[in-house]
């Protein structure tokens, strides 16, 4: 177990060359782009900037943000698979932006998991001790220790293409496991699976982490790993932090319109409200009232952008009139798809609640009046 | 009485449902077969091509088994048996032939693999990217020079009077080339993998080039050296390729290439010792002899061995390792 701590943190990606000799249209077209990214230097294009984070000792930490965020570029870096631009990396106070990758005490699980072909998944596991020149009594001992926790002593003499994909990441986080990192470093490790063998694979890695305490950063696109394993989420977009907190805080309290739209299935609402008097907000021809909390953030604005997640809707024979659209049954819930003039909003109501809606059929939903937020028109700011 | 009534009776099918079945079967084949119609159309082109350059001249078989007399047309002319096989055989330079073109075919494929893999693994290995892209056409280039062209270049260096290698290095011993069978291995196998091995790294290359980064990044994670990632990753990942660039070279070990035996020496009589190979012979025998059935026994013996040589070997893959035989 180690601590980790990434003190403002650069990677610049240079420009693409436009010397070459074939593809010199394409080249000089390439360059235009990238020059014309929202982040760039005359050095290139930002992929990382200005990030900082604390890593506590045995701690699951989850990089989560859309494709091109930056979160791969960060994990490299700490990986030392990538240079770092500008920042400095510690790990147990000591600096390693320097340090060769294996001298790092940290491994690593890529998407593929990376095995290799020729191995059997004993060579797989016993190869990172083998490069450390260990007694092959005490590889075998390790490595026999480590198949027996993650239950795959009957396939030790598999090659990687006869393992399912379960098998496969267990081989990977049993190559990883078995040197004793200080660190584990996750670059998707289960963007590859089918969704069932996802929630076992994530349960398998929880109850890992529980069992061994590791400190663990682990990167995903997908919302779902982040939520159901991380213990804190750093939420990022365009190289920068979002927002980091644990799973609720970032569920319950998104700090911008960004972070609030990004978590949660289905997404969250989006309305344009209009303060009418403190303490109320006109949201599709209702009245509707605010929570004490953020009573007055609305106070003096012209209009206000309005966040209700589908899940935070009641229905409600006084509430906001919707026109059922097309309607989905997800396990025990049924998504409302309703329109309302221009306006389209999901609303999210149990199975057990009653009739079946149809298309075209008028409901009446109210927004729990405490699970509102508020955010700044043209910022996207939370306002409490 | 009534419960019976209710029992509906098992009868065999009406021969009008199996018509109808019929006609729809026939329906659907007609439906498949218009829509593939175009996909046929595009085939026919390369079909002709394979029956009218590859197939028809299989014909000329039969030329192996008569005594050819033009005078009176190959299909009149009489059948001679094995004759000309006898006759191929039992000349004093089979041996030889054969000798030279399965020895150096032997020599070449070994040696050629060694030599293409180690050229893609360092070209995959440099990292400038800019140096590799001029590096790339110039090893290939020699492919592209014709046989002609590359006996010039190859007297250029052995020209007994102003060869460069008898003008610098064997000033005061010049050697005559041309007229010592000895050195003809070693010059013939410095010419081809001159000439050839360029262009054969550059499909290792395509190999090395697809497989995944991340497997040589868990490596250096792992603390592998390069020479341990080439032994564990790229080698591994490399032996399908290895397998059927194998399979397909053992197929052709009783073919050579006419012009690096024939043009390269000059058609010197007095190498053939070592420069003889089959394809040459054929060429000698035709020039000289004006025998065309030993020629064509001559080619049948090279593609039924083949032939035989790549199903023994294939077989041979799949017992030891099914994932990468041919067939």
């Amino acid at each position: 177990m180690s601590e980790l701590s990434l003190e403002n943190l650069v990677k610049i990606y240079p420009f693409t060359s436009t010397r070459r000799l074939f593809g010199r249209k394409q080249a000089r077209d390439m360059l235009a782009r990238e020059q014309a990214m929202p982040y760039t230097t005359n050095e290139g294009v930002i992929a990382v900037q200005q990030f900082s984070l604390e890593i506590k000792n045995g701690e699951f930490v989850v990089l989560l943000g859309p494709s091109g965020s930056g979160k791969t570029s960060v994990l490299r870096m700490v990986a030392g698979l990538e240079s770092v631009s500008d920042g400095t990396i510690r790990m147990d106070g000591k600096v390693i932006n320097d340090t060769p990758p294996p001298d790092r005490n940290m491994a690593m699980i890529f998407q593929n998991y990376s095995l290799y072909p020729g191995f059997t998944v004993y060579d797989n596991l016993a190869y990172p001790l083998r490069n450390l020149h260990m007694p092959r009594a005490q590889v075998d001992e390790k490595v026999r220790a480590v198949a027996g926790l993650l239950e795959m002593t009957p396939l030790l003499d598999r090659r990687p293409s006869e393992l399912s994909g379960g098998q496969q990441q267990r081989t990977a986080i049993g190559r990883a496991l078995v040197r004793d990192p200080g660190i584990f470093l996750m670059d998707e490790p289960m963007s590859n699976q089918d969704p069932a063998l996802k929630a076992r694979l994530r349960e398998e890695l929880k109850r890992i982490h529980r069992k061994l305490g590791t400190t663990i950063l682990y990167v995903t696109h997908d919302q779902t790993d982040a939520l159901r394993l991380g213990d804190r989420i750093v939420l990022m977009q365009d190289g920068m932090i979002v927002q980091a907190g644990t799973p609720q805080e970032l569920y319950q309290h998104p700090r911008n319109l960004y972070c609030a739209t990004f978590l949660g299935t289905p997404q969250m609402n989006v309305f344009r409200g209009i303060p009418v008097q403190e303490g109320k907000i006109r949201l599709m021809g209702r009245d509707i009232s605010l929570p004490e909390s953020i009573k007055k953030a609305a106070g003096g604005m012209a209009a206000v952008t309005v966040g209700i997640r589908p899940v935070h809707f009641v229905p409600d024979p006084r509430g906001i009139e919707g026109t059922v659209d097309y309607t989905e049954s997800i396990e025990a819930e049924c998504h409302l798809h309703l329109k309302h003039g221009n306006e389209a909003f999901t609303v999210v109501v149990p199975k057990t609640s009653g009739r079946p809606y149809s298309r075209g059929e008028t409901v009446r939903v109210m927004p729990e009046t405490d699970r509102i937020h508020l955010f700044h028109p043209q910022t996207g700011i939370r306002l409490d | 009485m009534a419960a019976e009534s209710n029992v509906q009776p098992i009868v065999p099918r009406s021969s009008q449902y199996d018509n109808l079945l019929a006609q729809r079967k026939k329906n659907r084949r007609k439906a498949q077969a218009r829509s593939a119609l175009p996909l046929y159309l595009m085939m026919l082109p390369g079909l002709i091509y394979i029956i009218c350059n590859n197939y028809l001249p299989m014909f000329g078989i039969l030329i192996a088994f008569k005594k050819v007399n033009f005078s009176i047309g190959i299909f009149e002319s009489p059948w001679c048996g094995l004759d000309n096989f006898e006759f191929l055989f039992k000349t004093k330079d089979a041996w030889i032939m054969i000798r030279n073109t399965v020895c150096y075919n032997l020599v070449w494929i070994l040696l050629g693999l060694v030599i293409s893999i180690t050229i893609a693994i360092l070209m995959a290995e440099i990292s400038n990217r800019k140096a590799a892209k001029i590096i790339q056409p110039v090893i290939c280039f020699p492919s592209m020079v014709s046989a002609v062209i590359l006996s010039f270049l190859v007297y250029g260096f052995l020209s007994k009077s102003y060869g460069f290698l008898n003008t610098t290095i064997y000033k005061d011993h010049p050697i005559n080339w041309y007229a010592s069978a000895q050195y003809w291995p070693f010059i013939l196998t410095i010419v081809h993998f001159w000439q050839s091995s360029g262009q054969s790294s550059i499909i290792y290359m395509a190999s090395i080039g697809g497989i995944d980064k991340g497997l040589y990044e868990s490596a250096r994670i792992d603390g592998a050296s390069k020479m341990q990632q080439i032994r564990h990753i790229t080698l591994p990942m490399l032996r399908p390729m290895i397998t059927l660039m194998m399979l397909m070279a053992i197929g052709k070990i009783f073919n050579s290439d006419f012009g690096m035996f024939y043009q390269v020496p000059l058609g010197q009589g007095l190498l053939i010792k070592t420069t003889q190979t089959i394809d040459t012979y054929v060429y000698r025998a035709l020039l000289e002899m004006n025998n065309v059935g030993m020629s064509s026994a001559a080619s049948v013996f090279q593609a039924i061995i083949g032939f035989l040589l790549v199903i023994i070997s294939n077989a041979i893959v799949r017992k030891v390792d099914s994932e990468n035989a041919l067939f």
